[in-house]
């Protein structure tokens, strides 16, 4: 039974392939008019998923460093022989079972959420593709099958954020994700080709599948021994810079809000829960090979934490709620960053469970308030607690797991903490700290503006949530509650942090330091926006900051001007170049040859009266050389 | 198996379509033309049946001694080996693809048209299974003559002037190649005292070495005369014209087949013959190759025209081949044929569907587009699927292609500037992305104009061209071991020619 479980595992990720085929082929046909077999096959899948993921960590936890790897090959040319397959092993397990929970608890949402939509069938095609990817990208034996399925999941983000492509902000915000991507992309794919490259022949001698995760190490060191440090720290920063890509970190970061243009259990599932921590996993995978650029690594902590900090700033002045929600994971994926940079290989990958749960349960909140408001900017809401208490309470368990007050986020958070102690980077600690200040601060903010102080809006009534849009919600307030309590422990045994092995002090003072920070954060949040938000800080300088603020520190600003003033100014002229200098090169030759002809023909033109005259010219012409020399002749041998 | 049959089968076909035997009928002209065009393609899928893998030189030998060239030894002498079969089935799979794709682009002179098109598909056929050097350039020649009419008499827009352009320009090419092959059989018989237009006896070991200078002057004698047709910068400035000007399926077999020719005849010629200068020039080619990626690239960011956008992607994508021949593995090279192919499958889609944008919108200009995915879903969907293969996406075509390139050319033994050149080139996959998503962005996406409300969705003409093409697309980025074992020993054979 065990075995079953193991060697059949491909199909958690089949299966969802397999729906989106059924419903792309059938959807045409008119036995299919009826919307309940695609959401049936669907929400099939994701369960059969889960379920077998249940099957599998059960094989894991029996079995200590539990290791399983099957590969076909991909392709064969010389020596270079390419394979997919798939691999389980704890992380690998853990990773399924997030994606195919999160995803069963979303996808119940859109069967109610969409139900109205005419593409409801296109958007569940879609959804099935992203799992395919997403649960073979997280089974990937090698770096390889990892990038394709990493491009992949970026299509299918690309599709579903620009699911409603009839607006133009939904096709431009689907259109610069994928270019933001492309670049990760761009960066993974050079790092794959230069670290394949210069370890060729570790991996040939070494017999292990081109690319493995299994050998890292040792490819890290044959890299180390063919090439320069540099080229080693340029491969290392490849990957981190797909890694900022597709976790959404400074400075690449952009795209993510814009994907909030998508339909919001995509942006719960994908753009939150699942995607996004692509980046985070992919460090993590590579991890042994980081290990021997410190450079690189202490790269990773700052950009993370920088993010966490930067991103939490944003956050606190945002009105719409899916943006303040992105902002919010961006900056949590920078708490995820940091950990992986000082070692927290284990903490960073708690931290990424949690997080998937609770802002994944934060999305779908958010979306049931904006169904029965129908507008998105929490200026305009308010008091909503009396009309979906349901929501409201929801929300709050968010609200308490994500900013650490007792629930799962605060455990995650803790074990961050630990580790930036211990191994003495006290600087990232305090900027982690006051990150998790302002997290407190911001998620209140937006509770409070949501759901108390007074109704700022102009509806009467509002749409009351049916049960299709609860339970889904209440299915991830469980783990959103109970996951840090329940796990903390076991988690440290169950993901390892490969190599390193720092010794964990006792730090009962960050204990008492985090819950000071949670008191004065759910202090400040009180005295600031309990009855909405406080105007009356008048300071010119904060009311700038607030406008920088809002408009994201400008990054998109800059990013529009390198490209339209720079960028494309430079591609016109380039084509201008080809066009009147490469091109008019060729055309002036023609010309010449033109004008040659031209010149000919005006002689050639068929008149006798003008041969004739060209004769008589010629003859003359003649007769006077003729003459000039004859004269020129005589009169030497006169002389 | 007779190759000369194959080569010449079109050119039969095509006297037929243009006698008195064929009655002038549209349809009648048509569906015999498909028909055809589905004997050649299923006689060619028999050699690939016949086809032994493992042997790296030339298989399905035919020849015939012609009296008047009894002087020395040449004559009709037709053989494939790996590379030329890929590109034989290539050619034979678009140009049938391209035949279906006429209907509704070809208006008048349909004898014309369909006997200049089995003249083309001869000559093609030909310069792919010529065996000798002389009938390759006679079928190298010969191609320019259908395809000038083609463009002249059925295109658009400035078509003289790009007809011409096409054939002033390649016939430009075409003098240096056949001075090299006049110097190369002299320079040959001088140092082994045969006389000889056969291909594999002057790309076998040679006991001789030619005269320095006289090698450089043939070496880039054939190098120019390919890279017009490739094309690689800066001799190529005919394509964009002659793409944009020419009806839509011969777009799709100018993109789809005849620029493959020049990838051809730089593996055949340049690198059997002069496997030492290849080397030697291996770092420039691959500069060239890298300059073409992102040059065609950058200047098809200021593409106002959808299809002169498709064709500077061409320019762009043929910098790959460049790329992947230049760096002389056996990865790189097969990811420079594979690229042919991979290639040739998704510009002949990307035309084709210009085509049928232009056909129901009357305009190809980018900002008078918009929103057409509404009135299109398939065309849409098609269009996605293939610019996403064009982008290198996984598991489609393009990205086998580009990723053996890549992979292959960083694992040469060339100096690390070049590997750093190699790194920048790779940039091209995000220059391809931006313009390529903005266009299609504008296209199709975006609010509907009112002036399109009237169009309609793909005929069954068009859908089945696209879903062939479709299909291969997927199943050579799924299954690329398909494709890559059918060359891969005739590459390995040309590669111990170094």
């Amino acid at each position: 039974m065990k075995d079953f479980f193991v060697t059949n595992s491909w199909i958690i990720s089949f299966l969802p392939l397999w729906s989106a085929l059924l419903i792309m082929f059938f959807k045409g046909l008119n036995i299919y008019e009826n919307k309940e077999i695609t959401s049936l096959l669907t929400l099939g899948a994701s369960f059969l998923g889960f379920f077998w993921s249940l099957g599998l960590l059960g094989c894991c936890l029996q079995i200590a460093n539990f290791n399983y790897e099957i590969m076909v090959p991909f392709l064969n040319v010389g020596l270079l022989s390419l394979s997919f397959g798939f691999l389980i092993d704890n992380l690998s397990v853990l990773m399924l079972l997030i994606v195919t929970s999160v995803s069963f608890a979303v996808q119940l949402y859109s069967r109610t959420y969409m139900a109205n939509d005419k593409e409801f069938h296109r958007f569940f095609v879609y959804l099935n593709l992203f799992n395919f990817s997403m649960l073979s990208l997280v089974m990937s034996p090698n770096l390889l099958q990892m990038y394709v399925f990493w491009e992949l999941v970026g299509v299918c983000s690309y599709l579903l954020i620009g699911f409603w492509f009839k607006r133009p902000s939904a096709a431009k915000a689907a259109t610069k994700a994928f270019l933001i991507n492309r670049i990760g992309d761009f960066a993974f794919l050079a790092s794959i080709c230069a670290l394949g490259a210069f370890s060729f022949w570790f991996w040939k001698f070494s017999n292990v599948p081109f690319l493995d995760f299994s050998a890292l190490n040792g490819a890290a060191l044959s890299v180390l021994g063919t090439t320069t440090p540099l080229v080693f720290f340029l491969i290392s920063l490849g990957f981190v810079l797909a890694a900022c890509t597709k976790s959404a970190q400074i400075p690449l970061h952009v795209w993510l809000v814009d994907a909030m243009e998508g339909p919001t259990p995509v942006s719960a599932l994908i753009h939150a829960a699942t995607m996004v921590a692509a980046g985070v996993f992919l460090i993590a995978r590579v991890y042994p090979f980081l290990n021997y650029s410190p450079v690189a690594m202490s790269i990773i902590a700052w950009i993370g934490v920088l993010t966490a900090f930067i991103m939490a700033v944003i956050a606190i002045f945002q009105n719409d709620i899916k943006k303040m929600l992105a902002f919010s994971t961006s900056s949590q994926l920078g708490f995820m960053m940091v950990a992986l940079g000082v070692g927290g290989y284990s903490a960073a990958l708690f931290h990424l469970t949690t997080h998937a749960y609770f802002k994944a349960l934060l999305f779908l909140c958010a979306g049931a308030v904006i169904h029965s408001v129908n507008l998105q900017d929490m200026r305009y809401m308010g008091e909503l607690r009396k009309s979906i208490p349901f929501v409201a309470g929801c929300y709050l368990i968010g609200v308490c797991a994500i900013s650490g007050i007792l629930l799962s986020g605060f455990w995650s958070k803790e074990a961050i903490f630990y580790i930036l102690a211990d191994t003495s980077n006290f600087g990232l600690l305090a900027l982690a700290l006051l990150s998790s200040l302002l997290t407190v601060i911001y998620m209140l903010r937006s509770y409070f503006m949501i759901f108390e102080g007074k109704y700022n809006g102009t509806l009467k009534t509002f749409h009351i949530p049916p049960w299709g849009i609860k339970f889904p919600i209440l299915l991830l307030v469980m783990p959103s509650v109970f996951l840090g309590w329940l796990v903390n422990e076991p988690f440290k045994t169950f993901i390892k942090t490969p190599l390193a092995l720092p010794k964990l002090g006792n730090y009962e003072i960050l204990f008492a330091l985090s819950l000071i920070i949670i008191v004065i954060g759910v202090l400040l949040a009180f005295v600031l926006y309990y009855n909405g938000i406080k105007e009356k800080i008048k300071i010119s300088f904060i009311r700038k900051f607030r406008k920088f603020a809002q408009q994201g520190l400008y990054f998109n600003k800059f990013y529009e001007f390198l490209i339209e003033k720079l960028f494309l100014k430079i591609t016109r002229y380039a084509y201008l170049f080809d066009k009147y200098l490469v091109d008019g090169v060729v055309n002036f030759w023609g010309l010449c040859v033109q004008v040659k002809s031209k010149f000919l023909l005006f002689w050639q033109n068929g008149n006798i009266l003008s041969y004739s005259t060209v004769g008589v010219a010629g003859l003359c012409l003649l007769m006077v050389v003729f003459l000039l020399g004859f004269s020129v002749y005589m009169l030497e041998v006169w002389l | 198996m007779s190759l000369a049959l194959l080569a010449f089968a079109p050119l039969i076909f095509s006297a037929f379509i243009a006698s008195p035997l064929m009655p002038n009928n549209p349809v009648i002209i048509r569906r015999s033309a498909k028909f055809f065009g589905v004997l050649i393609f299923a006689y060619s899928i028999l050699f690939l049946y016949f086809f032994k893998p493992e042997y790296s030189g030339y298989q399905f030998l035919q020849s015939f001694q012609l009296p008047f060239l009894s002087a020395f030894e040449s004559g009709c002498a037709f053989g494939l080996d790996g590379v030329s079969l890929v590109l034989v089935l290539l050619t034979n799979f678009i140009f049938l693809l391209a035949l279906i794709a006429s209907k509704g682009a070809v208006n008048k002179k349909h004898k014309l048209y369909y006997s200049m098109f089995f003249i083309l598909q001869t000559a093609v056929l030909g310069v792919f299974s010529a065996k000798d050097l002389l009938l390759f350039f006679v079928f190298w020649e010969l191609e320019l003559i259908p395809m000038y009419i083609l463009i002249s008499v059925f295109g658009s827009g400035k078509k003289e002037y790009s007809a011409m352009k096409f054939l002033l320009y390649t016939f430009f090419g075409s003098l240096f190649i056949l001075g090299a092959i006049i110097a190369l059989v002299y320079f040959y018989s001088i140092g082994s005292g045969v006389v000889t237009f056969d291909i594999e006896q002057l790309a076998s070991v040679k006991s001789f070495e030619y005269p320095l200078w006289a090698e450089i002057l043939m070496f880039f004698g054939f190098f120019v005369g390919f890279a017009v047709k490739l094309p690689v910068f800066p001799l190529h400035t005919w394509l964009p014209d002659a793409h944009v000007d020419a009806p839509t399926p011969v777009s799709m077999l100018l993109a789809g087949v005849l620029l493959k020719m020049g990838a051809y005849g730089l593996i055949k010629f340049n690198l059997s013959f002069f496997p030492d200068w290849f080397d030697l020039c291996s770092s420039l080619i691959i500069i060239l190759g890298v300059v073409n990626v992102l040059y065609a690239a950058f200047i098809a960011f200021a593409q106002t025209d959808l299809k002169k956008l498709v064709a500077y992607s061409s320019i762009s994508h043929m910098g790959l081949v460049l790329i992947g021949l230049g760096a002389l593995t056996i990865v790189s090279m097969s990811g420079a044929v594979f690229q042919l192919v991979a290639h040739g499958l998704v510009s002949a889609a990307l035309f084709m569907l210009v085509g049928i944008i232009y056909k129901r919108t009357k305009t190809r200009e980018i900002a008078d587009l918009g929103g057409i995915s509404q009135k299109m879903p398939v065309a849409s969907s098609f269009a996605l699927l293939f610019v996403l293969t064009t982008l290198g996406v996984p598991l489609l075509s393009g990205f086998v292609a580009e990723l053996l390139v890549f992979l292959g050319a960083m694992s040469s033994d060339l100096g690390v500037f070049i590997k750093v050149f190699l790194i920048v080139g790779l940039f091209g996959m995000i220059l391809t992305a931006g313009y390529f998503l903005v266009a299609y962005k504008k296209v199709f996406w975006g609010n509907l104009l009112p002036k399109y409300l009237h169009i309609n969705d793909l005929t069954a003409h068009e859908l089945l061209v696209l879903m062939c093409l479709a299909v291969s697309v997927i199943f050579f980025g799924v299954f690329p071991n398909t494709l890559l074992g059918i060359f891969e020993g005739t590459l390995d054979g040309i590669l111990k020619l170094i």
